[in-house]
């Protein structure tokens, strides 16, 4: 049966080093299906914020970085497999073009109430979600600015 | 200034001066003239030889100053190291420009001598260091050194060669290698052999003398040029075999082929089993006689020796010393070893045989018999055929011969053939009194009838013939009609299996069968243990023809059987609903159904509790709880770093000709990818359909959303900026379009959607790009800053 698990990384700065924010690596053996990608503006203090922009890349090579811990959206589904592994501030290497990007506006006095979308699995009927067959692994990365600010992101996947 | 010429007094040749005369370079002054000149101030001499000296003062020069040749003028200077080429101290570093070792400190008595690259400190060459490689110039090879031998001039070398009189100090070690120049070869070296010189060289051999062990020496045995040596006091060895001597007396050697050895045979002449099998190739295996006058005779039927009561004498003269018999016509007092059957004793006469006629003696044939008329000899002719007869024969004697040849087969009877009037062999038998019958083939045009009846093949057959006791096992074949198989028994016991009738057969009677194969089965009642495996109540494979899903386990309440069309087959219907190829609309069923349907007609609708697997569903209302599609392969072309421009092309992709695909785009998207702080704008993007690829530009390599789909087709194409093609389809118009705010400081929270396909509400159509179609995004006339990047998700089918 298929299970959904979210995972969020802690606050993370959205610029300077490390700029490679979230990496999941599959090697579960089974399928993974990308359901929905969001960062989210969680400043740790007022600053004069600025647009800045996070991209999704599959990845030719994983980092270190700190471990994260998904969670079940139905307790059925028992603990994400640790053969997925999940990390945050991980060093990666990315290949090709982004698979999915957004704009998040990192003041916290900005007029806007909605996340930041990044990527959402929408034609469902018809259409593919980005997948990582097991031995696959993608990133989520800003390295195009130094911008001054804090977020949290987030994914949302399916193990089929 | 006056010109002073060198004057002197010249003399005549008694010595009297007799004038002056200029001095010139050709004449001879007296040294004391000259040594008192050169106390003269005048004596100021400019040049040596015509070379210049320097016009400085030696006082300036310093020290001890000498007339130094610099080159050009002989020049008052003080002599250093550097002058004359070496230190300061006479330590001179070179040699007339070679180096002098600098690194080793000389000892006493070593003298300096050059290697090739240095002059360096050596002891003073000894005799015995002297270390020649060459004497006259002819190189000495080295590497044969050894104790006693001597350098021996070949022509062009000195070599190392053992010398004919070298003598070490003890006899013993004298160790020749060679004998009158012949090398004496090293190995094989052990007790008791001998040097044996081949040709070439002395090898060490055997001796053929050599005793050892408490044998004796062996000759002559072998073949010529071989030597034949006694090793042990067990075995003699030559050309390869080994003789191993018996350990009793008298015992026979016999040759053991396979281990090239001549061994004890155990016996002795004398043992009883001395006992030879055969006697020129004939058994000799011979039977117990305990009789006297027995000799052993030749059984040529039984190919064997056997004990035959002996003639004593044949003729008036007993059987020579040899065993010879006399011969003679009219012989009396034959004597026999046992008493003659018809006659009176032991004796008899041999018939008087005619000079001519068939008694003659030139008429008797080889293997002629005699027999005893009562106390007379006679000669005996038989048929060319022996027969013999057991018990009475009715009728009388066969007067003809048999056939000359005789097929002797196994198991063949003889019977009389009363057409020929003799009696011959055949293959046609006939069993009486209850005996069996075991033949490959019977056939018979009558009746063939036996308590038992068994063959491999039962070939033309007429059924009204065959009266079957029992049919326990039988194959036909051959010409089999139809009622092939006509029995009057109620039943067959066992079995008729594997039958071949090509045209079929009728069974009256009941077969019981375990298995029963065949095209086509009819009869009135058909029962069976097992058919094939089916259930026992009823195990069609086909039902009219057509078949049933070899596959239909035990079924389920509520199944339903049916006819699937795409597999040609029927079938039942379980938990699920197949409905390949089927569609729901055309089905006809009322009411509802719980369980499970295929190509129904649910006027009223029908509930599924299981799972629809269908290529296509048409349905008004449509519920459940996860509906499932098939996904088709899903790519994206990604555009980024595109700086924004006014009335400027931003993107193009075009479904090329041939591509094979329809594009159904899902999704098109712009976000800002500054590389840096900047004075924003506000763009429009527009979305067109184009009918001709873009030129130029940066080619875009597509993502997919799982690696493992195929690649695009070359003919689809996207491009970042092209700079021409990408022709305005017509009629022409705006698809989809948003606007895009690019300074990193406003309020810039989400990117922004040119285009998404709605796919929940299932109303729309995707934005589709035929073969020969494409898209381009441009920008409006006003603003011109920022870095975007556009994505366009999309989908082939």
């Amino acid at each position: 049966m298929p299970a959904i698990y979210s995972v969020t990384t802690s606050r993370l700065n959205v610029s300077s080093t490390p700029e490679d924010y979230l990496q999941i690596v599959n090697n579960s053996g089974s399928a993974i299906e990308i359901i929905e990608a969001y960062a989210v503006n969680n400043p740790s203090a007022a600053l004069t914020g600025q647009s800045f922009t996070f991209e999704m890349y599959r990845l030719s090579a994983s980092g270190a970085g700190t471990g994260l811990t998904a969670v079940p959206f139905n307790t059925t589904f028992g603990s994400c497999p640790t053969s997925i592994d999940i990390e945050e501030n991980a060093n990666f290497t990315t290949s090709g073009n982004p698979l999915c990007a957004g704009n998040l506006y990192t003041e916290e006095g900005a007029n806007f109430t909605d996340k930041a979308q990044m990527y959402e699995y929408a034609a469902q009927m018809i259409e593919k979600p980005i997948t990582l067959l097991t031995g696959e692994m993608l990133g989520i990365t800003g390295n195009v600015r130094d911008i001054p600010g804090q977020a949290k992101f987030y994914l949302r996947f399916k193990i089929t | 200034m006056a010109d002073f010429l060198p004057i002197g007094l010249s003399r005549d040749d008694g010595g009297v001066v007799s004038g002056l005369k200029e001095i010139t370079t050709s004449d001879t002054i007296p040294e004391n003239y000259l040594t008192i000149s050169n106390t003269d101030p005048k004596w100021n001499s400019s040049a040596l030889q015509g070379f210049a000296i320097c016009d400085t003062s030696p006082t300036t020069a310093g020290t001890n100053p000498a007339l130094v040749w610099n080159g050009s003028t002989w020049c008052a200077s003080v002599i250093t190291a550097a002058a004359v080429g070496g230190g300061g101290n006479g330590n001179a570093t070179a040699i007339n420009g070679y180096p002098i070792d600098a690194t080793a400190v000389p000892n006493e008595g070593e003298v300096l001598r050059w290697d090739g690259s240095v002059w360096s400190y050596q002891p003073t060459a000894t005799f015995r260091d002297y270390d020649a490689t060459s004497i006259y110039g002819f190189p000495i090879d080295s590497g044969d050194e050894g104790p006693g031998k001597v350098l021996v001039f070949d022509g062009t070398n000195w070599n190392y060669e053992p010398t004919s009189v070298y003598v070490t100090p003890t006899p013993p070690n004298y160790n020749a290698t060679a004998i009158d120049g012949y090398s004496v070869t090293s190995t094989n070296r052990d007790a008791g052999k001998v040097l044996v010189f081949d040709g070439t060289n002395w090898n060490y051999e055997p001796t053929s003398v050599y005793v050892a062990g408490g044998g004796g020496g062996v000759t002559g045995i072998g073949v010529p040029g071989e030597i034949t040596r006694w090793l042990t006091t067990t075995s003699i060895e030559t050309a390869g075999f080994s003789i191993t001597p018996p350990t009793t007396d008298g015992r026979i050697l016999k040759w053991n082929n396979s281990t090239t050895a001549i061994e004890d045979l155990g016996y002795t002449a004398s043992d009883a089993q001395w006992n030879a099998n055969y006697i020129q190739g004939v058994s000799a295996l011979i039977p117990t006689e305990a009789n006297n006058n027995y000799v052993l005779t030749y059984d040529y039927g039984e190919n064997k020796l056997t004990w035959t009561r002996k003639l004593s004498q044949i003729g008036p003269t007993p059987l020579n010393s040899l065993g010879v018999p006399q011969t003679g016509d009219g012989q009396t007092g034959l004597t026999f070893g046992f008493t003659i059957p018809g006659a009176s004793g032991t004796s008899a006469t041999l018939y008087t045989f005619p000079t001519s006629g068939q008694y003659a003696t030139s008429s008797f044939g080889t293997g002629t018999f005699f027999v005893t008329s009562g106390n007379t000899i006679v000669p005996a002719f038989l048929p060319d055929s022996l027969l013999r007869f057991y018990g009475a024969i009715n009728g009388s004697f066969p007067t003809k011969a048999p056939p000359a040849e005789l097929l002797k087969t196994g198991g063949e009877l003889l019977y009389y053939d009363v057409t020929n009037e003799r009696y011959t062999n055949t293959g046609d038998v006939k069993t009486v009194g209850g005996h069996s019958l075991t033949a490959l083939n019977v056939s018979g045009t009558a009746t063939v009838q036996g308590a038992t009846v068994s063959a491999t093949t039962y070939l033309n057959l007429p059924s009204s013939t065959i009266v079957w006791a029992s049919a326990n096992y039988a194959t036909l074949a051959g010409s089999a009609t139809s009622a092939l198989i006509a029995t009057n028994a109620t039943s067959a016991t066992s079995a008729l299996n594997a039958q071949q009738a090509p045209a079929g057969f009728n069974v009256t009677g009941t077969i019981l069968a375990t298995t029963v194969s065949a095209t086509n089965i009819s009869g009135t009642t058909i029962t069976a243990t097992t058919y094939n495996g089916l259930p026992a109540s009823f195990d069609a494979t086909s039902i009219v023809g057509l078949t049933v899903n070899p596959a239909l386990g035990a079924g389920n309440d509520g199944d339903l059987f049916y006819w699937d069309g795409l597999s040609n087959e029927f079938s039942t219907i379980g938990s699920g609903i197949l409905l390949s190829g089927a569609s729901v609309a055309s089905a006809t069923l009322a009411g509802s159904a719980t369980s499970a349907l295929n190509a129904q007609q649910a006027l009223a609708g029908f509930n599924v509790t299981g799972t629809i697997l269908a290529t296509a569903v048409s349905a008004t209302t449509l519920s459940a709880t996860t509906i499932s599609t098939s996904k088709y392969p899903t790519y994206i072309y990604t555009a980024t770093g595109i700086s924004v421009a006014t009335n400027k092309l931003m993107f193009d992709m075009f479904n090329g000709t041939g591509s094979g695909k329809t594009l159904k785009l899902t999704r098109i998207v712009a976000y800002v990818r500054n590389t840096g702080n900047i004075t924003g704008i506000n763009q429009v993007l527009e979305c067109y359909r184009t009918s001709s690829v873009g030129t130029a530009g940066t080619a875009i390599t597509a993502g997919k959303m799982v690696t493992t789909d195929p690649d695009l087709n070359a003919n689809i194409t996207a491009r970042n900026t092209p700079t021409g093609g990408a022709a305005y389809y017509i009629p022409s118009g705006i698809l989809a379009a948003a606007n895009i705010y690019t300074e990193e400081g406003q309020n810039l929270q989400e990117r922004v959607y040119l285009y998404m396909y709605d796919s929940f509400a299932g109303l729309e159509e995707c934005l589709t790009l035929q073969e020969s179609e494409g898209i381009r995004i441009n920008t409006g006339a006003v603003g011109a800053a920022g870095v975007i990047a556009i994505y366009v998700y999309f989908i082939t089918v």
